[in-house]
């Protein structure tokens, strides 16, 4: 079950990396807000994901 | 066995849509929609990704890790490319450089006021790299500048030493003035920039060069130069006006007595009202773009397109879709690739040529010379005005011409071209023609 949670996490990465870009560039095209400013948000996600997987792995 | 992603397909089918729509339709605006939306695509890219994942991992198929080479190629192109075309309107939004500093350290602020006097008939120019100016005519004979500088740095000390470098300064060479903010001489100079607030003598002539920044300046008599990098420009009750911008932001010129000369390389909006002079424009302006008021000729000039128009006593308007002209002198000459054409009571000879888009003319009587034609596709509608006097050529290669006007006609029909020629000249010529499309002739 744990290599699996582990797998689904790292199938998960690609997308969830793509919906937080768009996300950022989406606040900086309508909101104003920098991307140059909100980036390092970027770098957290992906530490959290990988943190997750590794979290589920035997 | 694996599963292949069904974003590839649809993503094919969503740009093979945007490219029919625009080709259909010519107002249908496929760049500018992705121009701003953009992200979203990334957005939804990635929503439906995560459906299916989850999807397969609920049925327990096997899982692939990550994301395909050729997804991430897509994903990033759709990036780049839509960060190229969003830049010129964001202007000095997105700059990596200076962000570092400005999300670690702090702003410093430093007071500037200067005084001046100058002899009349002095120029002034105002070299400040980065920072607002704003300019203003006044019943003085001095120039007075008040304003700030602001530091970004991590300490107090290390701005201090940056802002010592600086020494605002005027220079006196003969006939003109040089207010300078000396960033120059600071390497890193995208951390400092200065705001200046400048009130001058009503007849001075002034410039201002810089490479960010917003441009105001009001109430001269004299005329204004600007050359900047980016940046939004205002002027306003200006003796004359001269632009070189490079990606400018809005541009709002208005009541200006002599002529107004405007270059941008990648500019968004511009408005120009109430000119006295001549109005020449030049470069690619993706956003609105408003003339009103100009009593003498209007040039336009960009990559595609090629513009004139004699006077304008309503308003000329026009963006990357569409043209709408009202109360408008000719000669008027409109020589662009893809856009829908609407005028409305205009007077003066007309040369229209364009590649696809719909054309609808209103004359105001009488009716003069005028040739239009749609090298590839598009409808041409024309209201006649009462009692018009003219000698009519209108073919549609492949198409049809309807006559709801009535008068003395020969129709010919050959093959798909359609033809309607006056029976005996008289008049003015009127030649309209389009590749496929449908010619209307309308009575009013």
């Amino acid at each position: 079950m744990s290599t699996a949670n582990s797998n689904l996490i790292a199938a998960i990465r690609g997308p969830v990396m793509m919906i937080a870009i768009g996300t950022l560039f989406a606040l900086d095209q309508t909101m104003g807000v920098s991307i140059a400013r909100t980036w390092p948000g970027l770098l957290i996600v992906l530490g959290l994901l990988i943190l997750a997987e590794r979290s589920y792995r035997p | 066995m694996e599963r292949r992603s069904l974003i590839g397909p649809l993503i094919l089918i969503a740009i093979g849509a945007l490219w029919l729509a625009h080709n259909i339709w010519p107002s249908f605006d496929a760049s500018g929609l992705f121009r701003k939306y953009w992200p979203f695509l990334l957005i939804g890219w990635g929503v439906l990704r995560l459906v299916e994942v989850l999807a397969l991992a609920s049925q327990g198929k096997t899982l692939r890790r990550g994301m395909s080479g050729g997804e991430f190629f897509v994903a990033a192109l759709v990036c780049v490319v839509g960060l190229a075309m969003t830049l010129p309107s964001h202007g000095p939004r997105i700059r990596i450089e200076g962000s570092a500093v400005e999300i670690f350290g702090e702003a410093y602020d430093y007071p500037v006021d200067l005084k001046q006097a100058v002899r009349p008939g002095t120029r002034l120019v105002i070299d400040n790299l980065n920072g607002n100016v704003r300019v203003a005519g006044g019943d003085t004979a001095e120039v007075t500048v008040t304003g700030r500088t602001t530091v970004r740095s991590l300490d107090r000390s290390s701005a201090d030493e940056l802002h010592s470098k600086l020494n605002i300064e005027f220079a006196e060479e003969g006939d003109r003035v040089t207010l300078r903010t000396n960033h120059e001489r600071v390497p890193d100079n995208r951390r400092i920039a200065t705001e200046l607030n400048v009130v001058v003598p009503r007849s001075m002539t002034v410039e201002t060069r810089g490479r960010s920044g917003d441009v105001d300046v009001s109430g001269l008599d004299g005329s204004v130069e600007v050359v900047s990098e980016r940046g939004d420009v205002n002027l306003s009750r200006v003796g004359g006006a001269k632009l070189s911008l490079n990606r400018s932001g809005r541009i709002n010129i208005a009541d200006v007595s002599g002529n107004v000369e405007i270059a941008s390389t990648r500019g968004s909006d511009l408005s120009v009202a109430s000119v006295n002079g001549e109005v020449t424009v030049s470069g690619g302006f993706s956003g609105d773009m408003s003339f009103s008021k100009i009593a003498k000729p209007l040039r336009f000039s960009s990559r595609n397109s090629e513009m004139r128009v004699e006077r304008i006593d309503g308003s000329f308007s026009m963006d990357l879709g569409d043209l709408n002209g009202e109360d408008v002198t000719g000669p008027v000459r409109i020589h662009t690739k893809s856009r829908d054409i609407n005028l409305d009571r205009f007077t003066g000879p007309l040369d229209i040529e364009i590649e696809r888009g719909d054309i609808n003319l209103h004359p105001a009587a009488p009716l003069e010379q005028m040739s239009v034609r749609c090298q590839r596709s598009g409808d041409i509608q024309l209201a006649l005005p009462e009692k018009a006097r003219f000698t009519l050529d209108a073919v549609a290669e492949r198409g049809t011409i309807e006559n709801q006007a009535g008068g003395e006609f020969v129709s010919e029909m050959r093959n798909r071209e359609s033809r309607l020629r006056s029976k005996s000249p008289g008049g003015p010529a009127v030649n309209l023609s389009t590749a496929r499309g449908t010619i209307t002739l309308q009575q009013r």
